[in-house]
């Protein structure tokens, strides 16, 4: 016997408040892996899109907060980009999130421009590629082709345009897979912004160095009023929704954090007003203060463990339900890495403790006498 | 004999002295002795013990283990460990551990490994009898049978000294004479010293010693012929 059987037991004692306890604790910690893991694949969804296009910078309006930034004309901007030092492509980007048929849900839609180096990374699954930039075409994403149901030769409705697809392609990054993909010429056509990009991306030649890099954005700012140059990651974080599911997720985990502590000290404030005799018996059996507040302190880190452990797998299935549904898939991937999980373990475990710190003292500042005194 | 406990001048006070449990008592308790201590209700048996025990502090007077003051005894909960046994009226077993894990219980801090404790329980509750019952919830355990786990709990750490209050108060006469019998073997095989806090007149007369309290203070006359 130890006092690892010691403890078990007593959680045992009272199945009922235990099950409870460990419930109220799990859905606080899955609230926080779910919402967690969905938030920082939604980061890393678009930036593993930007990244997989190689771009080195991307200029956009500076005020372009919005998940998918505003548009703009792409001409002017693009001719002074080019007298730049170091700049060898510039390319215009558009993306729009649109509903293409009646039934499924909104899809991104990307006009990248004609036999420009975005399209390099992409792998033809099946079809063909658009064969000249005015051809009034779309590929589609192997995820978005099975969530809306369309195949090669089937049509889809942009704004009210029936375009016809033709390939369906396959990208490192999700949210391309989830996408539909048309010439940029025939993606500002279809959505009547006809010269107008997202952004403009920036491939620089293989000899610029970091300090070119810092030169170019510079340049930029003060060339181009009203635009910035910035990297893929930084567009991702500025982005408005990726900071507010961050600080939604950064909420949820301080509201989980505090409800989980004060249903762990309350149970264990409870707990130990029932067992004031128990305690009074192992004072006088030798037990000194410390194991007491060990006693006790186990006790809540194991029923907070375990609200973590059982939340861990209750949050990770959520993450990759909600992954699934038509409205999300192909949008974003939930992160789940093992450091992640190990640290929400621990948290909740701290946060047990940190619960069961009162009980335990009020536990192991009792008399002796007094304990086995009380009825 | 020399003298295991002393008590000098003990008072006790509860309820800011409007209760005053001792009243200036002075006992001196010899090694290897059996004392009964009785008297009525409210005379300050139970708080004696309790003082004896080290679970309380006396409001006055001195009390001492072997000529040393308590308050020089260093840590509290380690003397009972090493020193004392206790056997309690209501048993106080913890209703979730089994009756060979209520013993070991006891043995948490103690200096003995495991694997001794555990050799240990176990050829107790053989001895006692109750070698079938060691996987047994107290739940399951007859009133004689739980005194006696509780019996074999106060021995495990080899203590010099037994409290115990009442032991047979909740046991029937069959069962209470079997404990007072195990006590008594216990307290001639061992040479422990036991003092045990009883309203039983047929279980005081099984001490060598009986020490009536009156009024928080000893009474004259105190021997067991004297009765």
């Amino acid at each position: 016997m130890n006092l690892g059987s010691f403890i078990y037991g007593n959680l045992l004692r009272r199945p009922a408040r235990t099950l409870l306890t460990i419930s109220a604790i799990s859905l606080g910690i899955a609230a926080v892996v779910s919402l967690t893991s969905i938030s920082w694949g939604f980061e890393q969804s678009w930036q593993k899109a930007n990244d997989a296009r190689g771009t080195d910078l991307i200029v956009t309006r500076m005020a372009s907060e919005n998940t998918l930034p505003s548009t703009f004309p792409a001409e002017e901007p693009r001719r002074l980009l080019l007298t730049l030092p170091h700049v060898r492509e510039v390319v215009g980007l558009f993306s729009t999130l649109l509903s293409v048929s009646d039934t499924a849900p909104p899809v991104f839609v990307f006009g990248w421009e004609f036999h420009s180096y975005l399209w390099d990374h992409l792998k033809l699954a099946e079809g063909r590629w658009p064969e000249r930039d005015n051809e009034p075409v779309a590929m589609i994403g192997s995820t978005a082709s099975a969530v809306l149901g369309k195949k090669v030769g089937d049509e889809v409705s942009i704004e009210g345009h029936r375009i016809r697809v033709i390939g369906i392609f396959e990208s490192s990054a999700m949210v391309e897979n989830g996408a539909l993909l048309l010439t940029l010429t025939q993606a500002q056509a279809a959505t009547e912004k006809s010269g107008k990009v997202s952004v403009l991306n920036i491939k620089l030649d293989a000899g610029a160095t970091e300090a070119d890099s810092v030169s170019l954005r510079n340049a930029v700012r003060e060339k181009l009023p009203g635009f910035s140059a910035i990297t893929s990651g930084e567009l991702v974080r500025s982005n408005a929704i990726v900071a507010l599911s961050k600080a939604m997720s950064g909420a949820t985990t301080l509201i989980a954090g505090l409800v989980s502590a004060l249903i762990v000290f309350n149970t264990m404030l409870m707990s130990i007003s029932e067992r004031t005799k128990e305690i009074g018996v192992l004072m006088a059996l030798g037990w000194n203060r410390q194991a007491i507040l060990k006693l006790v302190c186990a006790e809540s880190a194991l029923l907070a463990g375990a609200g973590g452990i059982v939340g861990i797998l209750l949050g990770t299935g959520m993450a990759r339900f909600i992954s699934r549904m038509d409205l999300v898939r192909g949008k974003i991937e939930p992160i789940i890495s093992l450091p992640f999980l190990v640290l929400v373990l621990v948290f909740s475990t701290v946060l047990g403790v940190l619960g069961g710190v009162y009980p335990a003292r009020k536990a192991a500042n009792l008399s002796p006498a007094q304990a086995l005194r009380q009825e | 004999m020399s003298s295991l406990v002393e008590a000098v001048n003990v008072g006790m006070e509860f309820d800011d002295g409007n209760v005053r449990a001792l009243n200036g008592l002075s006992l001196d308790i010899e090694e290897g002795g059996f004392v009964a201590l009785t008297g009525p209700s409210g005379c300050g048996k139970s708080s004696l013990l309790s003082i004896i025990g080290s679970l309380e502090v006396p409001s006055s007077g001195e009390l001492r283990y072997r000529q040393v003051p308590y308050g020089n005894l260093g840590e509290l909960a380690a003397f009972r460990r090493t020193h004392i046994g206790f056997i309690f009226q209501g048993f106080h077993l913890i209703p979730t551990l089994s009756a060979l894990e209520n013993i070991l219980v006891t043995t948490f801090g103690s200096a003995a490994s495991a694997r001794d404790s555990l050799h240990r329980a176990t050829e107790m509750l053989d001895n006692l009898g109750l070698n079938q019952r060691r996987n047994h919830l107290p739940a399951q355990l007859s009133g004689g049978e739980r005194q006696r786990v509780a019996i074999a709990r106060a021995l495990i750490n080899d203590p010099e000294l037994i409290l115990a209050d009442e032991p047979t108060g909740s046991l029937d006469s069959k069962s209470a004479d079997e404990v007072l019998d195990l006590i008594s073997d216990i307290r001639e095989k061992r040479g422990i010293t036991v003092i045990m806090v009883t309203h039983d007149s047929a279980a005081a007369a099984r001490a060598d010693r009986i020490v009536r309290l009156r009024d928080g203070q000893v009474e004259p006359a105190g021997a067991k012929e004297h009765l």
